[in-house]
């Protein structure tokens, strides 16, 4: 365990990272405000863009937070690796729940954009069932 | 600034470690483990969110409407701020320098602070709003008029920076899926804001520490071990700005 | 270093050495301890006191399943009591028994280090295990929890009226504990190795150890968010897995089973490494394949995050996400089955000697190999939907628990007993100890696949009386599983006492943990050791004849000779 001599960075990086968050705040504010699918359905480029533009900023946001302000980027191996490790397995969380919930009671042919539609029924106006009774009628998806 | 830096006598090896570096390289380590346990820990919720916000795309829209963005837009520049002043702390106390310390950590303090008042603000207007779930959640929006003189100058205000106010057809009748939306937010927001609280007290024993002249170049370790953790609830706050707020477009 | 038995400094009998245990000797020097070696004590005493209460629960049940009607206990009743039996079981003492105790006595001792890398850590992750017992028992004792350990909603959130809340606080609060023990493991393994430790030549109980560790880390915040979900649903009665008013039942149950299949790994991965130890030390070889068994407990970590769903083949989960699961379930067999062939291998031209330890390993090997190839039966899609929920389910996790996990664990408690205490327990009531448990085991379970296999569902208080002579069997073999297990309590505490002293190796073993003297100084090493070689050098001791070596009779034989203590 050799101690190296640690690595300071500049307050200037700091400094430089700050502004791009900003930057990248008003940004993904900003593109909230305008309704990119409409452009993109024009040119058949699909939909959803809004959606993940918002991700793509907020994943560069953590980035920059992680590899600077946290670091990573001036660390070890060791370090990345942990950092690294919390995002996999959560990745892994992600993806194999969804290749359920994405590929759930479509026999092939009947639903082949793979969509799910699911439909509660509307709400009793007054309120809502205690808990004991016996639940409403589920909902139920098609 | 020179009577200002602290020698390395001052650093303190616990009785297990045979120096310093292996110290300081085991409190990283530790930080960056229990870091991903609680990505995963935050990262439950956000997948159980993310399979019921592709079940109900409209009722979840129409939560993130009904939120104001505004005020979340202003929490994560007050974050952001909050961790550039964190950076700026754990350089100082790389550098040994005490009182640069200090007031780096007041900063961030002051700000974590003023996260979380406006995080309150803005569940007391939810609550207004009747969009707390639960025996208090409306299944109507309340009429402009109702409410206290503050949530409503929050209203006229908002009708002042908005192209379609709301009420006026583009936030209908809500639905239990809206609600359910509610019951995330609440619960991430929640869970965030007590991280935060928890990350102010540590930064109020650091200063604590700070003041006693604990740090110094060679041991810095808590300030550091603690950045980590700050910049990390503020890393979980840029996530959930965006898929709570801004996912507004059909 | 300089400890091994012959160049041991001559001690007066009437000085005791200051060890772990003399050091203080007041409750609040045990209390408030920050030593890894009292620590897992504190915790062995724990779960014993949780193991006694499960298995109360589990006797009351098999002595109730003697007939098909039911002998003892009304239908809520039986359900309060599995799901004690398998809460306790789980939470309380299968996932922190190696590692705790074990884990937390020997990684630094055999990693040449002062202690963990975070004793403060460590102590409040007792505390917190003490907590969540705490809040178990109470929910326990005003009238417990009849939902079975897996809290599935709605039955955790609409259905039932007994203390589901308290019960989902204390495995919370219960996570957290095991969550720092793992953070603890990970990071002493990482920059607490003595100079010349390297990676490779790490006791394979350090490796299996790690993966655990990583396990822990990464799943049991999800477990532990889950079921605060859970707790908030039942509480504020709002809907998150509520399918009446837009949640998901099924959701829930994939969080929780990414947690608690993971958790099954939790349990034996811990087993795996003692095991490792067990068979090389009383074979007196290296063992066979060193990096194969090390990388396959890093593999079945990482593999067993990814097979989860094979607990939900019925829940209307996607077929298409089924047979991904099923396939990716068929995969954790390999690295389980390396480690099989290499313990086997190791057996083989060993000079094997068939002490208590011993004879619980080679068990171990037979017990978990049934277990694990059921396992594999339950992970093929088409067979699982018909044995689904049936007692063939009980048997197989019954076989890679009890028949892996506990075996072990006694295993390695005998083994380290005498560096732990430096008392010898009764050999001979030791190996029968040993046979009893595993004859009464076998005889509880292997009727139970009989029984699953021809329908008879899991969770139920009566059966139909066909089932009847499979059932009394399985009650005849816990009453020996019973006796098995309560003679240990009495040897060992006899031990304490009177037992032979062991001396700083009475196995003859090699690692760094039986270089220092039994029990510990408080600080494990006089001195810090420099490791020149991997912690298996039994090719050095076989010139002194290697058969000589094996067993405690010819250990005691030598003893004699070498005048030691």
């Amino acid at each position: 365990m050799a101690e190296h001599k640690e690595h300071v960075v500049p307050p200037r990086v700091y400094a430089s990272v700050l502004v791009a968050l900003m930057a990248l705040l008003v940004v993904t504010v900003c593109v909230a405000f305008f309704d990119v699918d409409q452009f993109t359905r024009a040119h058949h480029l699909g939909t959803g863009w809004n959606t993940a533009i918002a991700l793509a900023i907020a994943v560069t946001k953590a980035v920059l937070i992680l590899l600077f302000f946290m670091h990573v980027k001036y660390s070890s191996k060791l370090t990345s690796a942990f950092a690294a490790a919390g995002f996999v397995w959560l990745g892994i969380a992600l993806v194999l729940i969804m290749s359920d919930y994405l590929t759930r009671n479509h026999p092939p042919g009947v639903n082949p954009r793979g969509e799910p539609k699911y439909v509660l029924p509307p709400p009793p106006a007054s309120d809502r069932p205690a808990l004991g009774q016996q639940p409403g009628s589920p909902g139920h998806y098609h | 600034m020179a009577e200002d830096v602290l020698t390395p006598e001052h650093s303190l090896v616990a009785h297990q470690f045979e120096d310093a570096g292996q110290q300081r390289e085991a409190s990283r380590l530790g930080m960056w483990a229990f870091l991903s346990t609680e990505i995963l820990f935050f990262g439950a919720v956000f997948v159980a969110y993310a399979v019921y916000r592709l079940r109900w795309p409209d009722d979840y829209r129409q939560g993130s409407l009904e939120l104001k963005w505004y005020l979340g837009a202003i929490n994560t520049a007050v974050l952001l701020l909050s961790s550039f002043f964190m950076a700026l702390g754990v350089h100082a106390s790389e550098l040994g320098q005490n009182s640069r310390l200090i007031r780096n950590l007041i900063l961030t303090i002051v700000l974590g602070s003023l996260f979380l008042a406006i995080k309150a603000t803005e569940y007391y207007l939810e609550y207004e709003d009747g969009l707390v779930p639960g025996a208090s959640f409306r299944m109507e929006p309340p009429p402009e008029e109702a409410g206290s003189g503050f949530a409503r100058a929050v209203k006229s205000f908002e009708r002042a920076i908005s192209r379609a106010p709301k009420g006026q057809g583009e936030v209908a009748r809500r639905t239990r899926a809206e609600e359910q939306f509610m019951v995330f937010y609440f619960i991430m927001t929640g869970i965030h804001a007590t991280h935060m609280v928890i990350g102010i007290a540590l930064l109020c024993v650091l200063v604590w520490m700070a003041r006693r002249r604990k740090f110094s170049a060679a041991y810095n370790n808590p300030v550091e071990i603690t950045g980590l953790y700050w910049h990390f609830v503020d890393t979980v706050w840029v996530f959930l700005f965006p898929i709570l707020y801004l996912l507004r477009n059909p | 270093m300089a400890t091994i038995p012959g160049d041991l400094p001559y001690i007066p009998a009437y000085e005791a050495p200051p060890t772990y245990l003399n050091v203080a000797h007041t409750v609040r020097s045990w209390l408030l301890t920050k030593d890894h070696k009292r620590i897992a004590l504190l915790y062995l005493f724990s779960i014993t006191f949780f193991f006694a209460i499960g298995g109360v629960a589990a006797t009351i049940m098999r002595v109730h399943l003697l007939a098909p009607a039911g002998l003892l206990v009304e239908e809520m009743t039986y359900n309060k009591l599995f799901t004690m039996h398998g809460v306790i079981m789980v939470w309380f003492f299968l996932i922190p028994s190696i590692p705790t105790t074990m884990g937390n006595f020997l990684i630094p001792l055999m990693i040449g280090a002062r202690d963990l890398a975070f004793p403060k850590l460590n102590l409040a992750s007792w505390y917190l295990f003490m907590a969540a017992g705490f809040f178990i028992l109470l929910a326990l004792l005003l009238g417990g929890v009849d939902t079975g350990w897996t809290f599935y909603t709605p039955y955790s959130s609409r259905s039932s009226n007994t203390y589901v809340t308290l019960a989902v606080l204390a495995i919370f609060i219960n996570g957290f504990s095991s969550i720092l023990t793992g953070l603890n493991f990970i990071v002493t393994i990482h920059t607490m190795r003595a100079p010349g430790m390297t990676w490779f030549r790490l006791p394979l109980f350090c490796w299996s150890h790690y993966a655990t560790s990583l396990v822990m880390v990464l799943a049991t915040p999800v477990l532990a968010i889950t079921l605060a979900l859970v707790g908030i649903e039942r509480v504020f009665k709002v809907g998150i897995f509520d399918p009446a008013i837009g949640g998901d039942p099924v959701l829930m149950q994939h969080l929780f089973w990414f947690y608690s299949h993971p958790a099954v790994y939790i349990m034996i991965l811990p087993a795996f490494g003692v095991v490792s130890e067990l068979v090389t030390c009383f074979s007196r070889k290296r063992p066979f394949g060193y990096e194969f068994i090390a990388f396959s407990s890093l593999a079945i970590a990482m593999i067993g995050f990814l097979v989860w769903a094979h607990h939900m083949f019925v829940a209307n989960i996607s077929i298409y996400a089924g047979m991904a699961f099923s396939l990716l379930s068929f995969l954790v067999a390999v690295p389980s089955a390396i480690k099989v062939f290499n313990w086997t291998a190791t057996l083989y031209k060993g000079s094997v000697a068939l002490d208590t330890p011993m004879l619980c390993a080679l068990g171990f090997i037979g017990l978990f190999t049934l277990g694990g190839l059921t396992g594999v039966m339950l992970a093929t899609l088409g067979f699982d939907v018909h044995v689904h929920d049936t007692y063939f389910v009980i048997a197989h996790f019954h076989y890679i628990m009890v028949g892996g996990s506990v075996i072990a664990y006694f295993g390695g408690l005998h083994f380290w007993w005498p560096k732990m205490t430096g008392r010898m327990y009764n050999e001979w009531a030791g190996r029968i100890a040993a046979a009893l448990i595993f004859l009464g085991f076998n005889l509880t379970f292997f009727p139970q696949f009989v029984l699953g296999y021809l329908g008879m569902p899991r969770r139920y208080h009566s059966y139909p009386p066909e089932f009847q002579v499979y059932n009394v069997l399985s009650t005849a073999g816990a009453s020996i599983l019973a006796v098995g297990y309560a003679l240990p309590f009495f040897y060992l505490l006899w031990s304490l006492r009177y037992g032979r002293l062991a001396g700083p190796n009475p196995w003859r073993a090699t690692g760094l943990e039986w270089q220092t003297t039994s029990p510990p100084p408080k600080d494990n090493f006089e001195k810090i050791p420099v490791v020149t070689e991997e912690a298996y050098a039994y090719y050095k001791l076989a010139p002194q004849g290697m058969a000589a070596l094996g067993s405690v009779a010819a250990a005691e034989a030598r003893e004699t000779g070498g005048g030691e203590s």
